[in-house]
C-alpha cells in the first residue's frame, strides 16, 4: 500500500498538527524543525509527511498530490481550493480585518484602494456587499501601504493587533474569523476511505473533546 | 532561427505516442458505446450565448469563451456538451425510444484565467446521453456503462460513487429556505464542512428535525448497503424515503449483476444540483485526485426546450483518463510491422507498386531514397540492389513475390 500523504506547512500549524497526529499514534520521529528534508515517513510507514508552503497546502490536496493536509482557512479561501474541509481544528484562530489610519471612513473613497496579500478574499468580501474596490497585491509588510499612500486601507489577518498598533493603524471593520482546517482530497477520501476515515474520526474525537473554542495562545 | 510562437494558456499540441494513446482510448470507448446501441452525434463548435444563459445555474457566465457575430449577436465556444445535445434532441427526438441514445466525442472550451494546465481551456470529453422516460432499467444500464467505460480502457482500482439528487431536494423542500441560503448550505455540504454547516444552521430558522438530517448528510457515504441502512432514519418525509427506495433498488440490481465492488454511495453529493434530478454518479480511479466521470439523471433541463422527456447521461474526461492510462501503463500501443523501400529515380515505379502490395497486407510502408537515413529496426527493402534487410540479416531477392514471402506474407493460403 502507498502511504497516505499529509501536507503541512512548516511552523506553528505543523507543530500543533503533529501533536494531534501523535495523540492518535501517528508519529514522525525522523522529523525535526531544522531539517531541510521535505518528506518524512511515519514510524509505522503508513503515512508520509510532506512539507509545503502554507499557501500551497490547498493546491497539493486539491490535485491529489497529497491525500490530506492542514491549512489555514485564509489560504483555502484565497486559493479557492476545491477540497473536503472536514475538521475545524480550532487552533490558528485569527480575524480578517480592514485596517487603516485612525478615523478613516471607508465610504469616503470612491473607489477604495486596498493593499493586501489576499486579493481574492478582499474582492469576494466587498463584492458580496456590492462595494467596488481596487486591490493591490502585496507580498508582505502590508501595514506600510496606507502610511506611504500606496493604498487607502489594508486587508490582513489580525492576531494580536500589535503590528497594527505600532504602525498607528486601527481595525476599521472585521471581516471573518479563520482557523486551521483538516482538508482531504475529494477523490482520495472516496478511493482510500478505509485508511483515511479512521484518521479523520480520531482527530475529530480529540477536537470535539477539547471543545472548539480553546486556542493554545 | 525559428520564430518563437507561444501557445495561449490552457491549450496544447498533441502528437506522436501521446496522441495515438488518446485516440486509442477514444476508439475503445466508441466501440463500447456502439455495442450499447448509442448513435454518434455532433453539435456545432459554437452556438448562441443565449442558449446557455436561458438555462439558469448550469454554466458559469465568466467561464464561457465568447465571440461576436457579424450581426452583433454573442456566440460562445461549446462550454458544455449536454445543453447543445438537449437542444438538438428537442428538435429531432424520435418516437422510437432506443434511437434516442447518443454518444459524442467533443472538445469543451472554458475560460480559465487563473493558473492553468495544458488542457484547462480546451479539453476532450466523450459521453453518452439518453432521452428516455425515466425508467429504472435505463438507470441500471447507464451506471453499468459508466463502470464499463473505465474497464474498457483497463484501468484498475476504479470506483463509481452514486448519489440521489431527489434525497437532498426533498429535504430542502421541507426546510423552505430562499435560494441564496440553500446555495450556502449546498456549498458547506459539498466541502463536507460539518463545522461551518452547523454554525450556519444555528443562525437559521429551521426545525431541529431538518437540522439533524442536514448534519447527518456529510456522514452518509461509503459502502452502499451500510449507507442505505443509515440513511433510513434521515429520511424525514415521503419524498426522501422514495428517493432512498429508488437508490436501494438500483444498488440491489447492480449487486445482482456483479457490480457491487465498483460502487459506493454518497448522499452528501450535492454538486450540480440545479441540474440533476435523480440518480447521480462520479467515477474515480485510485491515485488520481479528480473525478473522471460525471453524470446522472436530469429532467429539468428538457423543460427549457419544451420537451416532455427525462434524460440520463454522463461525460468522461478523456485528458484525465489519458494521464491515468500513462500512469498505470494499462494500454500499450501496438508496434506494427514497418517496412522502408529504398529506391532511386529509375525504380520509382517498382517501389510504388511494391509499397501498395505491402500496405494492402497491413504493413506500414514508407518509400525513401537510397542514401536517406532510415530506422534500422524496420524491414529495409532496397529495390535498387534487390536486397531485403530484416533485423540486420541481409538477403537478396529476385521478384516482388519473394519479398512478400520474406517479410512474412504468403499468397494463396488463408
Amino acid at each position: 500500500m502507498e502511504p497516505i500523504k499529509i501536507a503541512l506547512a512548516k511552523g506553528r500549524l505543523a507543530d500543533l498538527s503533529l501533536e494531534i497526529f501523535e495523540q492518535i499514534g501517528i508519529t514522525f520521529s525522523s522529523y525535526y524543525e531544522k531539517s531541510r528534508k521535505l518528506t518524512f515517513l511515519s514510524d509505522d510507514g503508513q503515512y508520509e509527511l510532506i512539507l509545503v508552503k502554507a499557501m500551497d497546502v490547498g493546491t497539493y490536496v486539491e490535485n491529489g498530490a497529497a491525500d490530506m493536509g492542514v491549512a489555514g482557512k485564509d489560504t483555502l479561501l484565497e486559493a479557492g481550493a476545491d477540497v473536503f474541509e472536514l475538521v475545524d481544528l480550532g487552533f490558528g484562530r485569527c480575524e480578517f480585518a480592514v485596517a487603516g489610519k485612525p478615523g478613516t471612513d471607508l465610504s469616503d473613497y470612491q473607489p477604495l484602494t486596498i493593499g493586501t496579500k489576499y486579493p481574492k478574499i478582499t474582492n469576494d468580501y466587498f463584492q458580496s456587499q456590492g462595494r467596488q474596490v481596487e486591490t493591490i497585491k502585496l507580498n508582505g509588510s502590508v501595514e506600510l501601504a496606507p502610511l506611504v499612500g500606496l493604498s487607502d486601507v489594508i486587508v490582513d489577518i489580525v492576531e494580536t493587533g500589535n503590528t497594527l498598533k505600532e504602525n498607528n493603524l486601527d481595525v476599521l471593520e472585521t471581516m471573518l474569523s479563520i482557523s486551521a482546517r483538516l482538508v482531504v482530497n475529494k477523490a482520495s477520501f472516496k478511493t482510500k476511505g478505509t485508511s483515511i476515515r479512521p484518521v479523520i474520526d480520531q482527530v475529530k474525537a480529540i477536537i470535539d473533546n477539547k471543545g472548539r473554542v480553546t486556542d493554545e495562545d | 532561427m525559428a520564430l518563437n510562437q507561444p501557445l495561449p494558456q490552457g491549450v496544447t499540441d498533441l502528437y506522436a505516442q501521446e496522441y495515438e494513446l488518446k485516440q486509442t482510448i477514444i476508439d475503445r470507448l466508441k466501440q463500447l458505446y456502439h455495442h450499447y446501441g448509442c448513435q454518434p452525434i455532433q453539435t456545432p463548435t459554437f452556438e448562441y450565448y443565449d442558449l446557455f444563459m436561458n438555462i439558469p445555474g448550469t454554466m458559469n457566465d465568466d467561464q464561457m469563451i465568447k465571440l461576436i457575430d457579424t450581426d452583433g449577436k454573442v456566440l460562445v465556444l461549446r462550454p458544455d456538451a449536454t445543453v447543445p445535445i438537449a437542444r438538438m434532441a428537442s428538435q429531432a427526438k424520435s418516437d422510437m425510444p432506443l434511437l434516442n441514445k447518443m454518444y459524442y466525442v467533443t472538445n469543451i472550451f472554458r475560460m480559465e484565467s487563473g493558473e492553468s494546465d495544458r488542457t484547462s481551456r480546451s479539453f476532450s470529453q466523450v459521453g453518452v446521453e439518453w432521452f428516455d422516460d425515466g425508467r429504472e432499467l435505463n438507470d441500471i444500464e447507464m451506471v453499468i456503462l459508466a463502470v464499463d467505460t473505465l474497464k474498457q480502457i483497463e484501468v484498475s482500482d476504479i470506483q463509481l460513487e452514486l448519489g440521489q439528487a431527489g434525497f437532498f431536494r426533498a429535504l430542502m423542500d421541507e426546510a423552505q429556505l430562499d435560494a441564496e441560503t440553500e446555495a450556502l448550505i449546498q456549498a458547506k455540504l459539498e466541502a463536507k464542512n460539518e463545522y461551518e454547516l452547523s454554525d450556519l444552521l444555528e443562525s437559521l430558522q429551521v426545525s431541529d428535525e431538518v437540522k439533524q438530517a442536514l448534519l447527518r448528510l456529510p456522514h452518509l457515504f461509503g459502502e452502499a448497503n451500510h449507507v442505505l441502512k443509515d440513511a433510513k432514519s434521515v429520511a424525514i418525509n415521503d419524498q426522501m424515503a422514495k428517493a432512498l427506495d429508488q437508490l436501494t433498488g438500483l444498488v440491489e440490481h447492480l449487486t445482482e449483476l456483479g457490480y457491487a465492488d465498483y460502487i459506493s454511495i454518497d448522499l452528501g453529493l450535492v454538486n450540480h444540483l440545479n441540474y440533476y434530478t435523480g440518480v447521480m454518479f462520479q467515477g474515480y480511479v485510485e491515485g488520481y485526485g479528480k473525478p473522471v466521470i460525471q453524470g446522472g439523471r436530469y429532467d429539468q433541463l428538457m423543460t427549457y426546450f419544451n420537451l416532455e422527456s427525462s434524460a440520463i447521461g454522463f461525460g468522461v474526461y478523456i485528458d484525465d483518463l489519458l494521464r491515468i492510462v500513462k500512469q498505470q501503463q494499462t494500454l500499450q500501443l501496438e508496434e506494427p510491422n514497418q517496412a522502408v523501400i529504398l529506391t532511386n529515380h529509375t525504380t520509382t515505379k517498382e517501389a510504388f507498386s511494391l509499397a501498395q502490395s505491402l500496405r494492402q497486407n497491413q504493413i506500414v510502408t514508407s518509400i525513401a531514397y537510397e542514401d536517406d537515413v532510415v530506422d534500422e529496426s524496420s524491414i529495409i527493402i532496397d529495390i535498387v540492389s534487390k536486397t531485403v534487410n530484416i533485423n540486420g540479416d541481409k538477403q537478396p531477392f529476385e521478384t516482388i513475390d519473394q519479398v512478400l514471402t520474406k517479410v512474412g506474407i504468403t499468397y494463396g493460403t488463408d
